[in-house]
This record gives C-alpha cells, structure tokens and sequence, in this order.
C-alpha cells in the first residue's frame, strides 16, 4: 500500500468531472447532429445547442488552466516510471490543446461561414463574429474541427483508460483523488 | 342616425346593381379557401438537409375570366412574420433582418400583371414580387386541377415558381444557402 496522496484542490475536481461531462456531451452531439438527423429544423436546434456546449467546454478549460496555474496539485504516485510519467504529462497537455483547438476551430467555421448566425450565450448574449465571412475557409475550418474532434475523443479515451488501468491494475489513488468520495 | 338611413338605402342599392352587373362581368372574383391553401417554400443548402417551410398567414384574390382567360388575374399577400419551418428558433432567425426582416418588411406581395394560358389546365402567371421591399417580376407555373368551367364551384390551382432571393436583397448565406427558393403554393379557390 501506498502513502495515500492528498486529493486535487476541489476546483480542480469540479471542473474535471464538468469538462468531462460537457466534452462527451459535445462529441456525442456532434457526431448525432451531423450524421443522424437530418430534418432541417431539428438539426439547427442541434447545431446551436452544440455551439453553445462547445463555448462551455471553452469556457471551462480556460477555468481549469488558470486555476492549475495558480496551485500546485499532488505528486505522482511513487510508483509510476518516469516513463509512464511523461507519457501521463503529454496526454494531458495534448488534452488540453485539442479542447482548446477543437473549440477554436468550431468558432472559426462558424464566425467565417457566410450564414450569420453567432454562439449563443446564456442571457441572450452571443459570441460576436469576428472573422470574416469566406464560404471555402469555413470548409477548411470544418475539416479542422472534425480531425480536432477526432483527436480529442481518442485522446480522452486514452485518458480514461489509463485512469482505469490505476484503479484496476496498479490498485494506486490516481483516480479517486481526482473524486470526491471513496478513496483509495 | 336619420342620416344613415338613406346611405344604408344607398349602399344596398347599389350592391344589388353591382352584383346584378357582376353576374354579367367577364371575371368573377373567387374566394381562397385557407383551409385548403397551403404556401410552402424549399431551399437548399451545402452540407445541410433541405429546408422546407410554410407561411401560416396570407390574403389571397383570385379573379377568372373564363371566356379571356389572359383577363384573369391574382393578388396574394403573406405575412412573412408567419415563417414556419418547424423549429420556433429557426423561425426566429429567418424574421431576422438577415432574412425576411418581417420588423422592416412585414409583407410579401405578388400581384400578376399578365396570364398566359399554355393549355387547357396549365397558365404562365407574370407578376410583381415585393419581398424586403424589393419589388420585381417573376413567372409562376399555375396549375389547376380540371379545365376550369362555369358550373365549376371550386378550382384547385397549384403554383409553383423559383425565386432568385440575392435579386431582392437576402444574401445572407451565400452561396452555403442557395440562390433559389422554390416556392410552391396550393390553394382552393371557391366560385363567388
Ligand atoms: C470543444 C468542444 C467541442 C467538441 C468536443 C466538438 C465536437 C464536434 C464533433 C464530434 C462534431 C461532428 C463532426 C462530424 O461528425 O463531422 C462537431 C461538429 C460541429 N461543431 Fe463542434 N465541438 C466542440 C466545440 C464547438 C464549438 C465551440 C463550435 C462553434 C462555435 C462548434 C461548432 C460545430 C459545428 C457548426 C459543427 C457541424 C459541422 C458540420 O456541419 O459538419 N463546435 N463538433
């Protein structure tokens, strides 16, 4: 057994589990929108609730950068090689990017798509179109969402199948001090 | 109120000479049944299912002269705030300025300037086309259900047309939205 760690600061925990839930929620949209509906009505309903996730997602990464610039989490598990360790490291840093990217470039196909139509935001705000509207670069900019979206998931599955193995195979606390109930 | 009584007197006189002159006219105005009226338009778009929608409020004359069928003519008006393509949220957006701009431009009003018959049951209507104050002629295919006749009490007409919406100023979406809008609409008229 182990020296029990201390747990991740709970601003940390919560907005890992919300990100986690809005990032299935916005991949799972995505990929139902586009490929599974297609009465026109129903998918633009779809496309704006998945643009609004989307900024969610967005919204709570940056949430979730700041406060990991400001505090220091717990160590490594002493047993964890250091190889495992920076491969951990690059999974998470990689996660970030692509939510990051995946939000990005879903902006930059909607704010270059010649159909005005902005995020909406809670309150009746919106996220302003800034960039200029250009039917072929917001083409681009959808293929780029949907290879960012591609990495993301294979991404978040890698990352969930290793706070498995933890769980299951090294028996360590990596993945209840992400929690906030049992421990390990 | 002594004094409307000779203008009540007045009036019915002289809508029974009307009606009287009317059962003689050439044309005779036929009533759109709305029950049996539908507008409908379609629009394509790229990597975006086709949308089809309705206009729920409209106005519609119809005026036939069976002997001169090129002296026929047909007025319609659509409330174009009664957009409805089955999502409250899409609707919204289409009454937007990016659109319609029901808040400038609440009407949408075709009136025909000419009628050609091409056979028996099928006419080219010309017409005026007002949309976002817009105002400018456009040819729609009418089709009516049977060779129209005197004893007939109901017509059906089936109109179909396609608008250039970038020529009256909705340019919003383009070219992911399409140009054409096919606008196709179904009515009952019923005899007068
Ligand atoms: C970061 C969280 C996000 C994730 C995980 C995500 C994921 C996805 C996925 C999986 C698809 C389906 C792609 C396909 O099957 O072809 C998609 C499509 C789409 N996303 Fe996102 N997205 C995110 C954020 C956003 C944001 C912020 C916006 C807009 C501001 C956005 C706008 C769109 C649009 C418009 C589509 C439809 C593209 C099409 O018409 O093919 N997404 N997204």
């Amino acid at each position: 057994m182990t020296a029990r760690s201390a747990r991740w600061n709970v601003a940390t925990r919560l907005l890992h589990w919300l990100s986690a839930a809005a990032i299935v929620a916005a991949l799972g949209l995505g990929v139902w929108m586009v490929r599974f509906v297609d009465d026109a009505a129903g998918k633009f309903d779809l496309y704006q609730r998945h643009k609004t996730l989307g900024a969610a997602v967005f919204a709570l990464a940056v949430a979730r950068l700041l406060v990991r610039a400001a505090t220091r989490g717990p160590d490594w598990p002493e047993a964890m090689s250091r190889a495992r360790r920076a491969a951990a490291g690059a999974v998470h840093g990689a996660l970030y990017a692509s939510i990051l990217a995946t939000a990005a470039t879903g902006y930059a196909m909607v704010s270059t798509s010649p159909i005005p139509l902005p995020v909406a935001l809670p309150g009746g705000l919106s996220v302003p179109n800034l960039l200029a509207p250009d039917f072929a670069a917001s083409e681009r900019w959808k293929f780029a969402h949907l290879a960012c979206a591609i990495a993301l998931g294979a991404l978040a599955a890698a990352h969930a199948g290793a706070a498995t193995w933890h769980r299951f195979v090294d028996r360590d606390d990596v993945l209840s001090r992400m929690g906030f109930g049992w421990r390990a | 109120m002594a004094a409307r009584v000779p203008f009540l007197v007045l009036a019915i006189a002289t809508s029974a000479a009307l009606a009287a002159a009317g059962a003689r006219a050439a044309s005779a105005a036929w009533r759109i049944d709305p029950a049996h009226t539908s507008v409908g338009f379609t629009v394509d778009a790229v990597g975006f299912p086709r949308t089809k929608g309705t206009f729920s409020k409209f106005f519609g004359k119809i005026s036939l002269d069976f002997a001169r069928p090129e002296r026929s003519s047909v007025a319609f008006r659509v409330s174009a705030a009664s957009v409805d393509v089955g999502s409250p949220s899409f609707d919204d957006y289409l009454r937007t300025d990016a659109f319609f701009d029901v808040a400038k431009f609440p009407d949408i009003d075709f009136v025909s300037t000419s009628v050609r018959m091409v056979d028996p049951t099928h006419a080219e209507v010309t017409g005026d086309l007002s949309l976002r104050g817009v105002t400018r002629p456009i040819t729609i295919e009418v089709a009516v259900d049977r060779p129209p006749s005197r004893d007939a009490r109901r017509l059906g007409f089936t109109a179909t047309g396609s608008i250039p919406r970038l020529a009256y100023g909705m340019n919003a979406g383009f070219p992911a939205i399409s140009n054409d809008v096919v606008l196709t609409v179904t009515t009952a008229a019923i005899a007068p």
